[in-house]
């Protein structure tokens, strides 16, 4: 942490405001006629009132788009798509999926080879956290230690508390929009998180050893209906394929580890040719490697009782 | 790998065709990054108006690689049509190559099977001697790949061994899998031991080895046969936290055996 501030919320406008003059994109979460939330512009006093969060994940979206071109061949030279990089500020991200950015951060920029695209983007993306008062329906994500507070993948995290609004910042651009504001104490911030920590109860146990259970998978895999919503929806799903795009073009787009396609090797071959092996390879990335942050997406949006609210109930492990 | 464009190809030119067997083809293609690859490493070639696929290198001379190729799939039915001159893109190399220094001045027993000698080519060159022992299978003997090379190799002192699963009137060698040729004698006389071909010729040959006293850790497999996007990122070939592409291709097989414990299906 950078530094902790007491704001109003006349300052929070007035940073979104230096945002813009910045060049930012300020969205921030409005609903629209039919009840959906939805990133748009920001209207300066216009709070988003009992938002939880986004159905869909804007954020990932914003830095790894479900589908993009990648380069085409132009006479003897291949060329790049350029990227979508313009500069936005997301207001009122949430602390689940500033922790998946943090996840994809690492994933594209923090292994073998960085992703260009993916870093050209994530340069230009100021995340502004509010911290959750209400717990998502399905989630867990106390569990999985990304709620109600973000612990990383923010510029800046506001806190609700009884005087107004508190804030940190995480990185140094962060700690420099909240510089003009008036000091707080550290424990204020200990304080607040703690008062919104009471109101999400640790429901669920998650491992990241999970023991293989077949059984389980092979329920799972019965109830899958193979629609893939539960990879659209996770801020973390980051597998990709490549096809064509146009005439002599490449395109990237998220390849769900639920479909048969996945697994397909050359000549027809399958490495997981049993929808329960395709769910055991699902939950051993999630739990495994570590890429679940318990946004409980996956489970509002999944029809056949699959997800991660039937994992973890067929598990047993539900305390509450 | 250098600086060079790890996302983008570069165009590369088809210079020669060379039919190795029916339904299996050798490309030799212009790359300015001939000089990098690695014996057992590989390459994302861009196949026009379809996609990328990896494939491994078979053969580099300056300026150009070597592409051996089996026609199974979508792309691989496509490439076959693209004419001598015609323009395919290339970027990389890619993966973790074979254990060269480990193998150089080991007696090393390289156990191929079909197109699975391509990506072993570069390694028998490398190691070609007395120490080198080549023991290659295929399905027929009009399968069988470089047969051109056979002479020069047993010339440099290759042990090599050959057999087909099913012969015909011309073939006077072994007749059987190529695990047939395994014998304790063969195996105690080495110490290392290269394995590639279909999955389930690496699994057998793999089970034979270690049974017949190859330690697990001194044999070593290529898992190529998983990879897509080949620098980690697409997720295709996580096998529990480690990418075949990136992490891989070449794993020992002690490293197989525990990727395997925690797969979800299968890794062969």
């Amino acid at each position: 942490m950078r530094g902790a501030k007491k704001l109003s919320w006349q300052d929070i406008v007035s940073a979104l405001k230096a945002l813009e003059n910045e060049g930012y994109e300020v969205l921030s979460p409005k609903k629209n006629r039919w009840g959906d939330w939805l990133p748009e512009r920001w209207i300066p006093d216009e709070a988003p009132e009992g938002f939880l969060n986004y159905y869909f994940p804007f954020l990932k979206e914003a830095v790894f788009p479900t589908e993009e071109p990648l380069f085409f061949l132009h006479g003897d030279r291949f060329l790049p798509y350029d990227p979508d990089s313009r500069k936005r500020a997301f207001f009122c991200a949430r602390p689940c999926d500033a922790t998946a950015l943090a996840y994809t951060d690492h994933f594209f920029m923090g292994r073998f080879f960085p992703d260009s695209r993916y870093r050209a983007r994530r340069r230009n993306l100021f995340v502004i956290v509010m911290a959750c008062q209400v717990p998502c329906p399905k989630s867990f994500c106390t569990a999985a230690k990304a709620g109600p507070w973000a612990r990383k993948g923010f510029d800046i995290q506001i806190y609700p508390c009884r005087e107004g609004w508190l804030a940190e910042a995480l990185t140094s651009r962060g700690a420099e929009l909240i510089s003009p504001y008036a000091d707080a104490d550290r424990d204020d911030i200990s304080r607040a998180r703690r008062e919104l920590e009471r109101g999400f109860p640790e429901e669920v146990h998650i491992s990241r050893h999970q023991v293989k259970d077949a059984e389980l998978n092979e329920w799972l895999g019965l109830r899958c209906f193979r629609c893939g919503a539960c990879v659209w929806l996770c801020p973390t799903c980051t597998c990709y394929n490549q096809s064509q795009f146009g005439k002599d073009g490449v395109k990237r787009e998220q390849d769900p580890c639920l479909f048969e396609g996945y697994h397909r090797l050359a000549g027809g071959a399958s490495l997981r040719p049993t929808q329960a092996e395709r769910m055991d390879f699902r939950y051993e990335c999630k739990f495994g490697v570590g890429a679940c942050v318990g946004c409980g997406r996956c489970s509002v949006g999944c029809i056949g009782y699959a997800a991660m609210e039937a994992y973890f109930e067929r598990k047993g492990s539900r305390t509450t | 790998m250098s600086a060079r464009d790890h996302e983008l190809p570069e165009p590369s030119r088809i210079i020669r065709i060379r039919d190795d067997a029916p339904g299996i083809r050798s490309f030799v293609l212009t790359f300015s990054g001939w000089d990098e690859v690695k014996p057992g490493q590989m390459v994302k070639l861009h196949v026009p108006e379809h996609w990328e696929i990896p494939i491994s290198v078979s053969g580099v001379d300056e300026g150009t690689i070597t592409l051996t190729i089996a026609r199974v799939g979508v792309a691989t039915t496509a490439l076959f049509k693209v004419p001598e001159g015609g323009i395919l893109g290339l970027r990389g190399p890619f993966g973790r190559p074979w254990p060269v220094q480990t193998l150089w001045g080991s007696r090393v027993l390289v156990v191929a099977g079909g197109v699975g000698l391509a990506p072993t080519r570069l390694l028998v060159h490398e190691l070609s001697g007395p120490d080198l022992t080549l023991l290659y299978g295929a399905r027929n003997p009009s399968l069988l790949l470089f047969r051109d090379e056979y002479e020069a190799l047993r010339d440099q002192g290759v042990d090599l061994r050959l057999t087909v699963d099913s012969g015909d009137e011309s073939w006077k060698g072994n007749v059987g899998v190529v695990t047939t040729l395994l014998n304790e004698d063969t195996v105690s006389s080495h110490d290392y031991a290269v394995v590639a071909g279909p999955p389930i010729m690496m699994y057998f040959t793999a089970k034979t080895l270690v049974e017949m006293g190859l330690p697990a850790d001194r044999i070593f497999v290529t898992l190529e046969n998983h990879m897509k996007c080949g620098i980690g990122l697409c997720g295709h070939c996580r096998i529990g936290d480690k990418y075949i592409c990136a992490d891989g291709p070449v794993f020992s097989l002690a490293e197989v055996l525990a990727l395997q414990e925690r797969s979800a299906g299968e890794v062969w």
